[in-house]
């Protein structure tokens, strides 16, 4: 009697379950008002915030069973927010993420959706008869070859992005008519000597000066400078000749001899970096981004340096016009730098940012059509006119002329790869009252050389655990590729798999080899 | 050893234990696998694994899974030696000599004799597999890492010319590029151009990969003196990518060859 009775208690207990199941499956996917697809952010801007809040209530009113719910969390706490999240499997349907941030890469492949299959279609979204029949891929600036959008380790798109990337030199357009003229870009020998025209201009009993004063504006300023001095070393530098100049290019290139902190172009690079120093306050390095910010609102400041979004919240917090243009680097012509420059530095950044990436979840084919949605020709306008930033699909008209020219990554790609302990600890020594180029150089010169080789046996161990991943996918591919096609022919993914694969192997096995010559 | 511990676990693997619909589980593993997921095709793979399609896939699985391990490594190279002994006639056997190969030379990289071994038999019963083909380019992989430093760029290119080529295209492509390489780090750039130039002739590449091959035949032409090329290749660059961030430095190049024409 007792185990008849345990039987029916199972059997109930059991249809309950699914009964309960099933209801809880259908308030998050079919009843209509109960999906809600949630998208998690930190581009903390106002006019963003209300694109996405204008775009959320327009795709509402389409699908009237769907809510769109905008998480926008601080900056400094996403990365960490979002790990928690998707650990203890709360994560929102759709995630920003960006490979700046450390770990990013490994979270992205275990727990994001693979977007192909979206990527290879049309965007139901895009009305224009230029794009409207091409891949979902192609209707973006960069064709989603960005490396937030692209993994080219997996052969797979995992984000869609908004925006594009890109610096930007703003300036006090009323400050400039009234106490400098001139409505040119300026190049560095005419910015540097600003300082004068602005001697008397003081505001709550301090000097004016010519830039405002914080790591971030500093950074994207010194970024330009340093690029237009060091644009030959492309040439030296570049392993494979493909013009692209990486970290491991200029690595292994200082292990080999080829160039060090005393090579004649990056001291020049050095040297220009101090002469803006000069420029802002002294301790602008300890100030942060919001800092600057105000300074140059509050007219405290000629200019700032900044992404080409800052442009929105600036003009919210200013009470002037604001100008922006290329930033004041110098020209052939410059009495005392010119003769290391080529060419202008490029304005045009080439990839996107602002991406987003959909989470595997019952929900991911909702999400996705979100995606499709915010990037489709309607939306794509709207972030336009709410924001005024470059949006990531074609044909938009930005009304910008930005200029084609030298790569802007050189700094990034000396200073901030295979050295950027060297660099960050010692980088005081150039700004400093008593110091300089040479002091930094000799510096960097002792301390690079095993930071360097660290660093780039770590390349070599994150590259092998790359091939490693990639072989479940080919192995994967090669079976599907068995069932579908019957006829045995070559199978064009499998082709691609393989492919990456091989080039990656290459690269492997080629800093394996540099490695086993230079390892001490 | 090695064989003697597979024969056990074979024995251990009886088809008795399977359950029903484990097709349609490999199928589904395939697909997750596919997807980066190996992890979640594990869990659909449950049980042992009667067929070398499931064999394989659990291997392949174990591989795939993350965090790897070198117990998950070992159990994969078991189950895919169980599936080679035990399954002469099996499709499945060309995949099985490709992982085993690439066990030896990238979640180990303790023997590339070893790996070569598979390597080459895979080749010799599958020749016309496109697992088969990459073989060939980790042939040549293996063949470049064991060529002595010090050897003269007239033993280098007899060793790299005397290499099987592949049969597919895109493979083929693979091969003069990893060859292309390596002649670039040994410093022979006229080899290296010669490679490229195939790499470009057979057109397997697309979008950024073939701005690239432009730009670097362009540029090593021109270094090696053959600016006809150099142009022709910038040219080809300037005209099917005018949006690349590159197309300024590449004018700028060939506004250098134009001035040095001139008399």
């Amino acid at each position: 009697m007792k185990l008849r009775f345990g039987y029916v208690l199972i059997v109930v207990v059991t249809i309950v379950a699914f009964v309960v199941a099933g209801r809880n499956y259908k308030a998050t996917t079919n009843a209509p008002g109960t999906v809600t697809i949630r998208i998690s952010h930190f581009t903390i801007d106002p006019h963003f915030r209300s694109f996405l809040d204008k775009a959320g209530a327009e795709y509402e009113k389409r699908n009237p069973g769907v809510r769109i719910k905008q998480l926008d969390i601080p900056r400094q706490v996403y990365l960490q927010w979002q790990r928690t999240q998707i650990i203890g499997e709360m994560a929102p349907e759709i995630m920003q993420f960006a490979y700046f941030n450390p770990g990013v890469e490994d979270m992205v492949m275990h727990r994001f959706a693979v977007l192909d299959p979206w990527v290879e279609k049309p965007n139901p979204y895009d009305h224009r008869e230029e794009t409207k029949t091409l891949p979902w891929r192609d209707t973006f600036r960069d064709g989603l070859n960005s490396r937030d959008a692209y993994s080219s380790k997996l052969r797979a798109y995992f984000g869609i992005p908004l925006i594009m990337g890109g610096y930007r030199f703003f300036y006090n357009q009323d400050m400039r008519e009234e106490k400098i003229g001139g409505d040119h870009p300026w190049t560095f020998h005419e910015f540097s000597s600003l300082g004068e025209q602005l001697t008397g201009t003081d505001i709550g009993g301090a000097q004016v000066m010519p830039m405002a004063s914080s790591d971030y504006s500093s950074y994207t300023f010194f970024k330009m400078l340093f690029a237009s001095m060091t644009q030959s070393m492309l040439f030296k530098l570049d392993r494979n000749y493909d013009l692209k100049l990486s970290g491991r290019d200029t690595s292994m290139g200082f292990l080999e001899g080829r160039w060090d902190y005393h090579t004649e172009e990056v001291q020049a690079g050095f040297r220009l970096m101090r002469d803006g120093a000069g420029l802002m306050n002294p301790g602008f390095g300890q100030l942060r981004k919001d800092n600057g910010v105000a300074e140059f609102a509050q007219g405290r400041a000629l200019s700032l340096g900044g992404a080409h979004i800052d442009i929105s919240y600036l003009k919210q917090l200013a009470d002037f016009e604001i100008g922006e243009s290329g930033f004041p680097v110098p020209d052939q012509s410059d009495p005392v730098y010119g003769k290391y420059v080529l060419g202008p530095v490029s304005e045009l950044q080439g990839s996107s940012t602002l991406t987003l990436g959909v989470l595997r979840s019952p929900l991911q084919e909702q999400a996705v059509d979100f995606l499709q949605f915010l990037t489709g020709t309607d939306m794509m306008a709207l972030l336009l006119k709410e924001t005024g930033w470059r949006v990531a699909v074609k044909d938009a008209d930005l009304g910008l002329n930005l200029r084609a020219g030298y790569p802007d990554s050189l700094y990034d790609i000396f200073n901030s790869r295979g050295n950027i302990l060297a660099f960050g600890q010692n980088r005081h020594l150039l700004f400093q009252r008593d110091g300089g180029a040479e002091m930094l150089a000799d510096k960097l010169d002792e301390e690079s050389p095993s930071e360097q080789r660290v660093w780039l046996r770590a390349q070599a161990a994150t590259l092998r655990q790359t091939l490693r991943q990639q072989e479940a996918a080919i192995l994967a591919r090669w079976v599907l590729a068995r069932k579908q096609n019957s006829s045995g022919g070559e199978d064009k993914t499998l082709a691609e798999f393989l492919r990456v694969n091989n080039r990656q192997e290459t690269e492997y096995r080629k800093l394996n080899r540099f490695m086993d010559k230079h390892s001490d | 050893m090695k064989h003697l511990f597979a024969v056990i676990l074979s024995f251990l693997m009886s088809p008795l234990s399977f359950q029903g619909g484990e097709e349609s589980n490999a199928i589904d593993a395939w697909e997750l696998m596919a997807g980066f997921s190996s992890g979640e095709a594990l869990r659909v793979l449950e049980g042992r694994p009667a067929s070398p399609e499931q064999q394989l896939a659990m291997a392949t699985a174990l591989l795939g899974k993350y965090p790897q391990t070198p117990h998950n490594v070992d159990a994969a190279e078991r189950i895919l030696l169980v599936l080679l002994n035990e399954n002469v006639e099996s499709e499945y056997r060309a995949a099985a000599f490709y992982l085993l190969g690439r066990i030896a030379h990238i979640f180990r990289e303790e023997s590339l004799a070893e790996a070569g071994h598979y390597y080459r038999q895979l080749r010799q019963a599958y020749p016309d597999d496109q697992l088969a083909d990459s073989a060939a380019v980790k042939l040549a992989l293996i063949t470049m890492t064991e060529l002595s430093p010090d050897l003269s760029r007239k033993k280098i290119r007899e060793e790299l010319e005397a290499l099987a080529v592949p049969m597919h295209r895109s493979a083929r492509s693979d091969f003069h590029y990893s060859l292309a390489e390596f002649y670039m780090e040994r410093g022979d750039l006229r080899a290296a151009l010669e490679r490229l130039i195939k790499v470009r002739e057979l057109g397997i590449n697309r979008g950024i990969n073939k701005a690239d091959i432009l730009i670097q035949i362009g540029r090593i032409a021109d270094e090696v003196g053959q600016e006809d090329v150099a142009r022709l290749a910038y040219e080809d660059f300037m005209r099917e990518f005018p949006s690349d961030t590159r197309k300024y430095v590449v004018q700028d190049q060939i506004r250098m060859m134009d001035a040095e024409v001139e008399p």
